[in-house]
């Protein structure tokens, strides 16, 4: 039996290096031809 | 991938109306500047060629004010030495239309068996999957050998995954090397 007030933590379902992408970002936006 | 820098509501590749092909990248500023990602652009693209077409054009799109001085700023040292005028143009930009799902990570899309890794991915998630990102350099030829490598180790594949990336990669670098 869990304990009380056991929460279960999700699976990723990301690969590791997705998982811990950062999380504050920019953007950029090119074009090239 | 995706569209910009048009009027027209809903583009697509079809009906493209007056925007531009184009590509976002998201960057983390603590690793990577704008001002360096400006650098990579201006290797390869030409301020003083004429734009082909609206559809086919070679562009900056700022998204604010610090974006656009540092667009104009690079490309004034872009100039520097070049005859002729700066044709290439540093628009603001508007509405990113994001392209069909058969554009995103289009080489990486060939291969079954390195999608398998994202079985878990939404399409949105696959698109602005890092690992999605350099398997599409890897297996587009963008990548040189010692980076190829390098990378193909960070990414964390099983090892039969691992092997094909490689083989694929240096087929493709060989090939565009052509």
């Amino acid at each position: 039996m869990k304990p009380a007030g056991h929460v279960e933590t999700p699976t990723s379902r990301l690969l590791p290096v997705d998982a811990m992408a950062p999380t504050r970002v920019e953007t950029a936006t090119f074009s090239l031809g | 991938m995706g569209y910009t820098g048009g009027s027209q509501p809903d583009p697509t590749y079809e009906q493209l109306g007056d925007h531009t092909e184009s590509f976002q990248l998201d960057y983390d500023p603590a690793r990577i500047s704008y001002e360096t990602l400006l650098e990579w652009f201006w290797k390869e693209a030409d301020p003083t060629e004429r734009p082909y077409s609206r559809q086919y054009m070679a562009a900056v799109f700022y998204a604010d004010e610090t974006q656009k001085r540092w667009a104009l700023a690079t490309a004034k040292q872009a100039m520097a030495g070049r005859r002729g005028p700066m044709l290439l143009p540093i628009l603001p930009l508007g509405t990113f239309h994001r392209a069909e799902d058969y554009h995103q990570k289009y080489y990486l899309r060939r291969y079954t068996d390195l999608m398998r890794e994202f079985s878990g991915y939404n399409e949105r998630e696959f698109e602005d999957s890092t690992v999605a990102m350099w398997l599409n350099a890897c297996v587009g030829g963008y990548l040189k050998r010692e980076e190829l490598e390098a990378e193909v180790e960070r990414l964390g594949l099983p090892e039969a995954e691992r092997q094909h990336v490689l083989k694929l990669g240096k087929a493709a670098l060989a090939h565009r090397r052509r």
